[in-house]
């Protein structure tokens, strides 16, 4: 059978949801305060703070 | 599927779970509190570009022997989306390339799976 004509459409591929993506800041800047790390892998392997 | 599948380091095999979403699991409710049926047409054409899309998505990375995308309605394997490569490099590419990214506003779930003949391709 001939080939199906290709449909000129956008991919599903890289549609984030609709309201963004949790935990990756817009603009790449954080709003955490001073001390404090945005990346919760960096926060995760802080040392205790001291008594 | 209640059983404890394996899930292999390296396969040419790759499972994408929960992927492709038919269009008939998300229709709106009718009057009647029950989803309005979804046109046949457009469910083929929405699966038709899902297809399309993995394919040429995956294709990218090295030859696919088999692609199998799983439209049924039951909770078992739905959505489940499993792409043979002909060698396993491609298929380690082809993870690497699509971990941490979105298809349709969801993230995309991926590994190994073990399944190398889909012909035989039962839970066990």
């Amino acid at each position: 059978p001939p080939a199906r004509p290709r449909r000129q459409r956008k991919s599903g591929f890289d549609q984030p949801p609709p309201g963004g993506v949790l935990g990756v800041p817009a603009t790449g800047f954080s709003d955490a305060p001073a001390g404090f790390s945005a990346d919760p892998v960096a926060a995760a392997v802080l040392p205790p703070a001291p008594p | 599927c209640s059983r404890l599948h394996n899930r292999p380091t390296i396969s040419p095999t790759l499972l994408m779970q929960n992927m492709y979403q038919n269009p008939a699991l998300n229709a709106p409710p009718g009057p009647d509190g029950l989803p309005i049926p979804v046109d046949p047409r457009k469910s083929q054409e929405h699966f038709e570009d899902f297809y399309e899309d993995i394919f040429e998505e995956l294709a990218k990375h090295g030859e696919l022997e088999n692609l199998n995308i799983c439209d049924n309605l039951a909770d078992h394997m739905v959505g489940s989306v499993y792409a043979k490569f002909r060698d396993e490099d491609a298929a380690a590419r082809s993870m690497a390339a699509l971990q941490g990214r979105f298809y349709a506003g969801r993230p995309i779930m991926i590994e190994f799976s073990p399944v190398t003949d889909f012909r035989e391709a039962t839970c066990r």
